[in-house]
This record gives structure tokens, C-alpha cells and sequence, in this order.
């Protein structure tokens, strides 16, 4: 149901965050671009704190705040943020909103309370779901308007927003500080065994070309040291993962 | 100031407090994975080249006749 007091104009953009604190969706009603990655991070983040305070604090519930001349209405779903941004100069915009914003916020409550589906990973297919059916919804009511609803976009942004946080940088760095050592030593302790080794054939008259199995043991050493220098685990890429610790 | 990463002090500060990102994940982007993939047969190719070089020096330097 529409109420009659709702202005639909007022609200430039929505948006849902997730618990981790990462936006999940995100439209603009006014066509001035989609998705700003360094604003929506700043933007996501400091509503989270905001919250996150407020319900350590008082054990309360963050409804309005305003900032850079725009007013941010928030409630929650679950454990999802749900954020309409509006530029009205409307200084009792709580109250005016309410009805609707609660209309929303009960039928997101609904598709939520789905078991067995998860919807706090940002990639996974039952959240896409959920935001492809929450934008027909908003769009039907005329909350969001204008734009194609691009999930693939929104998912990107978000994979690099994660991607970014850690460090962790596709083909050139995919290993923390503490990995970095670890495969320093291993580089090391490789070419210590292959001096040792080489001593021992020369010092023990051995057959030289056994000096040509120090070949497995040369690599590893190089092997640990460039994995070093360069801040990447190859092992880590083959796997398909990254390990920032 | 910056962070090697990019991002500025705030940004990080704000990240580092606010969003819960995992240290260690699967990646599940192609092109991510393709990147990663290249650099650890480079990472492959670099090893065995310098390996194959100092042990042919390790080899000539064990068989020098004082």
C-alpha cells in the first residue's frame, strides 16, 4: 500500500549493507552514476559504526542521521542495514517516512526469514536472488527509479572493495607479512641443504655429476626467495586463494 | 598519504574497524585467478632458471683443478 504523505522525489539513493559492513545494493535515483567505490566504502562503513555504536552503546536503534546536506534513514532487516539517502530539507523526516520505510523493512523481514538460504556472503546465488526480487520491489513501489538493476557491477565493486581491504592484488600480490618470511626461511634453509650437499660431494670425492641434483634443491631455494621478493605464494595461486596474514 | 594499496588513512582506519573482510579466502574471479595463474608459472620459470644456472656454476666451480 502507498501512503498518501510518501515523496517519492525526495529519496536520491537506496541502499542495504550487510553485517560485515559491505553494501550489497545500491541504486541512485538521480542518474548521477551508480556505484562510487571510494565514496560507497567511506559511506557503508561509517553508517555501519554509526550503528554499531548506537546498539553497544544504548542498546538502541540509529533512525536518521545527517551529513554533507543529506539525511540518511535507516532501519534494519535482520542483520542487513537498510539506508534510503534523501536531500529534504524536512527536519521531522522520521516521522514522515516511517510508514513507509517499515512497509519495506517488513517485506525484506520476510524474504529473510527463509531458512537454509545464505545471505551473508556477498556472492552467494540466494542473495542475488533476494536483491534481483528487493529492486522489482522498489521499483514497483517507485523507490527506485530510472537505471537497469546491475548486480554483476555492484558484485565487482564489491570483490574489489574486499580484494583492496586485504591487499591482496590478482597476479602481483597474494601473501601476507608473516607468509612472506615463511617462505623466506624455506627459500634459505633449501640453499643451506644445497651448500651442505655440494660440500659433501666435493669433500667426500663423490661422482661430480651429482652436483646436477642440487638442481631440486637450487630451485626451491629460488623458489622461496621470489615468492618472497615478489609477495606472492604460487602455491596460493594454484589453489585458487589468497592468505593476506 | 597513501597505503600501498591506494587507499588513504581514513579509508583503512574506517575499513579496519567497520568491515570484516577475510584474511584468507578462496577467489572465485576469472580474471583474478588467470592473473595468479600466470605469475606463479612465471614465479616456476624464474626458479628453474636461476636453479639451472647456479648449479652448472656449482658444477664448473667443483671441477676447477687448483
Amino acid at each position: 500500500m502507498h501512503s498518501s504523505y510518501f515523496v517519492m522525489s525526495d529519496i536520491i539513493e537506496v541502499q542495504l549493507i550487510n553485517s560485515a559492513g559491505l553494501p550489497v545494493y545500491y541504486h541512485n535515483n538521480t542518474g548521477e552514476g551508480n556505484y562510487d567505490d571510494s565514496s560507497m566504502i567511506l559511506q557503508s562503513s561509517f553508517i555501519t559504526a554509526i550503528g554499531t555504536f548506537a546498539t553497544e552503546l544504548q542498546n538502541g536503534e540509529v533512525k536518521l542521521i545527517q551529513f554533507e546536506l543529506k539525511k540518511y534513514l535507516m532501519t534494519r532487516a535482520k542483520e542487513f542495514s537498510l539506508i534510503f539517502t534523501s536531500s529534504s530539507p524536512d527536519i521531522n523526516m522520521v516521522d514522515t517516512y516511517n510508514g513507509k520505510i517499515n512497509e519495506v523493512k517488513d517485506y525484506l523481514d520476510t524474504k529473510l526469514l527463509q531458512d537454509n538460504l545464505d545471505f551473508e556472503s556477498p556472492h552467494s546465488a540466494s542473495l542475488d536472488d533476494l536483491l534481483i526480487d528487493f529492486d522489482s520491489y522498489l521499483r514497483k513501489e517507485k523507490l527506485v527509479v530510472g537505471g537497469e538493476y546491475e548486480r554483476n557491477s555492484i558484485r565487482e565493486d564489491v570483490r574489489s572493495l574486499i580484494f583492496k581491504s586485504v591487499g591482496y592484488e590478482p597476479g602481483k600480490c597474494n601473501i601476507g607479512r608473516s607468509e612472506r618470511i615463511r617462505r623466506l626461511n624455506f627459500g634459505l634453509t633449501f640453499f643451506i641443504i644445497s651448500a651442505v650437499l655440494l660440500t659433501a660431494i666435493v669433500l667426500l670425492n663423490l661422482p661430480s655429476y651429482l652436483i646436477f641434483g642440487l638442481f631440486v634443491t637450487n630451485f626451491l631455494g629460488f623458489l622461496g626467495l621470489l615468492q618472497y621478493f615478489y609477495r606472492f605464494c604460487t602455491t596460493n595461486a594454484l589453489a585458487e586463494r589468497y592468505v593476506m596474514e | 598519504m597513501r597505503w600501498p594499496n591506494g587507499m588513504s588513512w581514513n579509508e583503512v582506519i574506517i575499513m579496519e574497524n567497520f568491515i570484516t573482510v577475510p584474511k584468507e579466502a578462496e577467489i572465485t574471479d576469472e580474471f583474478a585467478l588467470e592473473a595468479d595463474k600466470k605469475k606463479a608459472y612465471q614465479i616456476f620459470a624464474l626458479s628453474a632458471l636461476f636453479s639451472a644456472a647456479l648449479t652448472v656454476v656449482m658444477y664448473f666451480a667443483a671441477n676447477i683443478q687448483f
